[in-house]
């Protein structure tokens, strides 16, 4: 029978430090000044991410390039196996010089991997590892953990919960609002997708006067409404009670994204892949949308580190949403 | 009551701006190409401007409006920095540009503009608001001013009115009281916005984040603990084709007047109560007040100025500043100057503040040194000798460029003995925020839409920084200094050197 593999964070610990000390030994001709070259290790928090063991490392490995820059954090990737009795390290670190710099930056990254039998042995693990007085955040990417036995211990690593519900095998919305009133702080990249429609309709509406819109009708393509359009009636619904707010199915093919906002009195907000095109009065303007990569959706969420009122009102209604088409 | 339904989001939105017009004088200028268009569209880009939107520009050159939308598009796509241009969204952008070519000088020029400002109001849905931002010559500030006063346009119908003026803001302390004099019986103080880019740079604002949202660095924050303080921004490039324009300015009055001293200000003031524009301008222009004036025999010892001679910069012979293009072969004008100020309040009193600026220096760099005083008891003189009260603690706040904040202090090396070595702890500002700044000027613009004044002077702060400054330009006025009196490429003339020396310090080599 096979020896049971063991990870010691001590031992992975050791090798950070290895890893830095070799990085950053001065090189001959280094000068001693502050503009010198050489390394910066940076650290502004732990990002602890689930992800399934054979989900293309390369998307990971971008997304986490592109959000060490605005959140330079010590990552932690546990890739999850379906069989096997798999538990195993690595540490490397991760570098880039930035524009007009001198000195590259670092963060370092620890890898994991664990078989669904390991899992229980995880937060005993991580929770040595993640870097001390920054916050912790826990973002499940992996479907694979909806059928893990307990997890309750990889909650209690997160001073942040992060899902994604227009992924495969996210928890339900019952599941994030019991987690919400539990206190945890919960966030779902499905809502932070409409933070810029959002802002643009709290500005549109907000110069038009919100006292006066009575009616709100939301489209979506597809068969049916994905995580956003929902969110989003959910979240007109908490916000401006008085309003009837609609959600209709369009006769485009689709995955049941969001395609167009129309208020009464006439407000027009019809959503493209990267700008939405709006009429208010007799302007009829283009506005920029930016930012639903996954980097800039996680990077969003990771400058957010309290309770978000707005979501949670939002998720709130979520929980007792009947579509009404 | 019932609450007004609001759909904002205050963790995730940016603050709301109202829609409004830009009217550029000088819309045909430098300023308006380089910086002040690649600025709005970069705003446009992030959403973050109202839907009706519009600029409206004016200058002497007849144009188009889509001449001037042509011209416009060309500046935004050459000079639009960290970010991407995108066509159609500047085609949405474009539709609120608007142009009207007119000379300031002739009063029919501004009811033009009126009638104009009218039309764009009513096709952009402005609901009034307008802010007009002179990018000319200082010298057409107070016509322009009055023009538009003239003509009504000073006060909104329903709207509001406001003006941004950059520096300099006068040429002396009089001219800059008669400037006021002038702008303020056309608009109110709180209309006018005064714009020091020094102040919109998001490292100078991080210097009020350091001190006030911290805890432990403002008990060390006074002359109990800190030595001296040394501000240094140095340029690596001459004066570029702009001799004409420098000759007539001088180091003192283009960058210590109004950046170096809004810097200081802003190391050395008082907390505010609040965060509030009133309440930190208040304590801002406090603290230019406190500042002592010198008199004329304490001139000489306290201010140094400099001229660059020939010399190797960059890597190349570069000519004099007496041999570059516009200036006069005997000018008295500085190109460097260094200058020793002391604050006379409780918290700075006997703290000398050295400022330097100058041109053709070995690299541009612009950063705030705080030295602290040594340890009262050298417990490691062994080790270091007997000149270890020579290694202080530093404190570096870097404003350009790697922006961020350095700590020196002393540490052991390892091994047998007790052998003490300085080290460095950084913070890098761009590796911990690793995302895009926003430029100077989108801050500053977005923050002059909105009606938050913070970062803009305040005429009480102008005429103080001036106070300070007049009697070390007077006294120079009556001087012949043997200029040049440094290479270009090196770090200023000897007599900056022994200014320092005399109080027993010496210039950090940034």
């Amino acid at each position: 029978m096979p020896a049971v593999q063991t990870v010691k964070p001590d031992s992975i610990l050791h090798e950070i430090a290895e890893l830095w000390n070799n990085m950053t030994r001065p090189q001959p001709g280094d000068a001693p000044e502050e503009y010198s070259s050489g390394s910066l290790r940076a650290c502004a928090m732990t990002l602890i991410i689930f992800i399934n063991d054979e989900e293309d490392p390369r998307a990971l490995d971008a997304t986490l390039e592109a959000v060490m820059r605005a959140h330079p954090n010590r990552a932690i990737v546990a890739r999850i196996r379906e069989d096997g009795e798999t538990l195993e390290s690595r540490v490397s670190a991760r570098c880039w010089m930035p524009v007009g710099h001198h000195r590259e930056v670092c963060c370092e990254e620890i890898e994991l991997t664990a078989s669904l039998s390991r899992l229980i042995d995880i937060p005993g693990i991580v929770s040595p590892l993640a870097a001390p007085d920054v916050p912790r955040v826990v973002w499940f990417r992996s479907p694979r953990l909806e059928r893990a036995p307990d997890i309750s211990g990889l909650l209690t690593l997160a001073d942040k919960i992060i899902v994604d519900s227009d992924r495969p095998g996210a928890p339900t919305f019952a599941d994030l609002r019991v987690l919400s009133q539990a206190g945890h702080i919960v966030a779902d990249l499905a809502w932070t997708r409409l933070t810029k429609i959002r802002e643009l309709l709290a500005h549109l509406v907000g110069d038009a006067g919100p006292g006066r819109v009575h009616h709100a009708s939301i489209d979506y393509a597809g068969a049916e409404a994905s995580a956003g359009p929902r969110y989003m009636q959910a979240c007109l619904r908490s916000e401006m009670p008085q309003i009837d707010v609609d959600l209709h199915r369009i006769d485009l093919p689709g995955r049941g994204e969001l395609k167009a906002i129309h208020m009464d009195p006439a407000l027009n907000i019809e959503v493209k892949r990267n700008c939405a095109e709006y009429e208010t009065g007799a302007l009829r303007q283009r506005a920029n949308l930016p930012g639903c990569a996954d980097h800039e959706l996680l990077g969003e969420e990771l400058g957010i580190m309290t309770h978000d009122p707005v979501y949670e009102r939002a998720l709130t209604r979520m929980s007792v949403w009947i579509p009404r088409s | 009551m019932s609450q007004e339904p609001s759909l904002q989001d205050p963790l995730r939105f940016h603050r709301k701006t109202p829609p409004c017009a830009v009217v550029i004088f000088g819309a045909n200028g430098d300023l308006t190409k380089r910086k002040l268009m690649p600025a709005l569209y970069r705003l446009a880009w992030e959403s973050r401007l109202a839907p009706g939107f519009a600029v409206l520009g004016i200058s002497r050159t007849p144009m188009s409006n889509d001449d001037f939308r042509g011209a416009m598009r060309e500046s935004v796509a050459k000079y639009l920095e960290d970010s991407p241009f995108d066509e159609d969204l500047w085609k949405s952008f474009a539709q609120g540009l608007f142009y009207m070519p007119g000379d300031v000088a002739d009063h029919s020029t501004f009811q033009r503009l009126a009638d104009c400002l009218k039309e764009v109001e009513q096709s952009r849905q402005t609901g009034g608001n307008a802010l007009f931002y002179l990018s000319t010559q200082p010298s057409q500030y107070a016509t322009i001013a009055e023009g538009i006063g003239a003509a009504g346009m000073a006060k909104g119908n329903g709207g509001w009115r406001r003006i941004i003026i950059e520096k300099p803001f006068g040429h002396d302390l009089t001219s800059a009281r008669e400037l006021n004099a002038r702008l303020q019986k056309v608009f109110d103080e709180s209309q006018i916005y005064r714009i020091d880019h020094y102040l919109g740079k998001e490292t100078v604002q991080n210097i009020l984040a350091f001190r006030f949202g911290n805890g432990i660095f403002e008990p060390l924050w006074n002359r109990r603990y800190i030595d001296h303080i040394q501000i240094t921004a140095a340029e690596s490039i001459g004066v570029e084709g702009r001799g004409g324009y420098y000759q007539e300015a001088g180091a003192l009055r283009d960058m210590i007047q109004n950046h170096l001293l809004q810097v200081v200000a802003t190391i050395a003031m008082e907390p505010s109560a609040t965060f509030s524009s009133d309440a930190v301008r208040d304590e801002r222009a406090k603290l230019l007040r406190s500042i002592h004036v010198m008199k004329a025999e304490e001139i000489a010892d306290n201010a140094v100025p400099g001229q660059y001679g020939p010399g190797r910069a960059g890597g190349a012979q570069v000519p004099g500043f007496r041999e570059e293009k516009g200036v006069s072969l005997d000018s008295q004008t500085e190109t460097y100057a260094a200058v020793t100020f002391l604050i006379e309040n409780w918290r700075w009193a006997g703290v000398p503040f050295y400022l330097r600026t100058g041109k053709y220096l070995p690299k541009r760099v612009t950063e705030v040194a705080i030295h602290y005083r040594s340890a009262p008891l050298a417990v490691f003189r062994n080790e270091f000798g007997e000149n270890s009260q020579a290694v202080p603690n530093l404190l570096i706040l870097r404003i350009q460029p790697e922006e961020g904040i350095s700590l020196k202090f002393v540490s052991k090396h390892p091994g047998a003995g007790m052998t003490l070595r300085p080290v460095s702890m950084d913070f890098n500002y761009g590796s911990v925020f690793g995302e895009r700044s926003p430029s100077a000027y989108e801050t500053l613009l977005l923050d002059a839409i909105i009606g938050d004044a913070t970062l803009y002077t305040r005429q009480d702060m102008v005429e103080a920084s001036w106070s300070v400054v007049q009697p070390i330009l007077d006294y120079w006025s009556t001087q012949k200094f043997p200029f040049p009196n440094y290479p270009a490429g090196t770090w200023g003339p000897a007599a900056a050197d022994e200014m320092l020396a005399r109080r027993g310090h010496s210039w950090r080599r940034p």
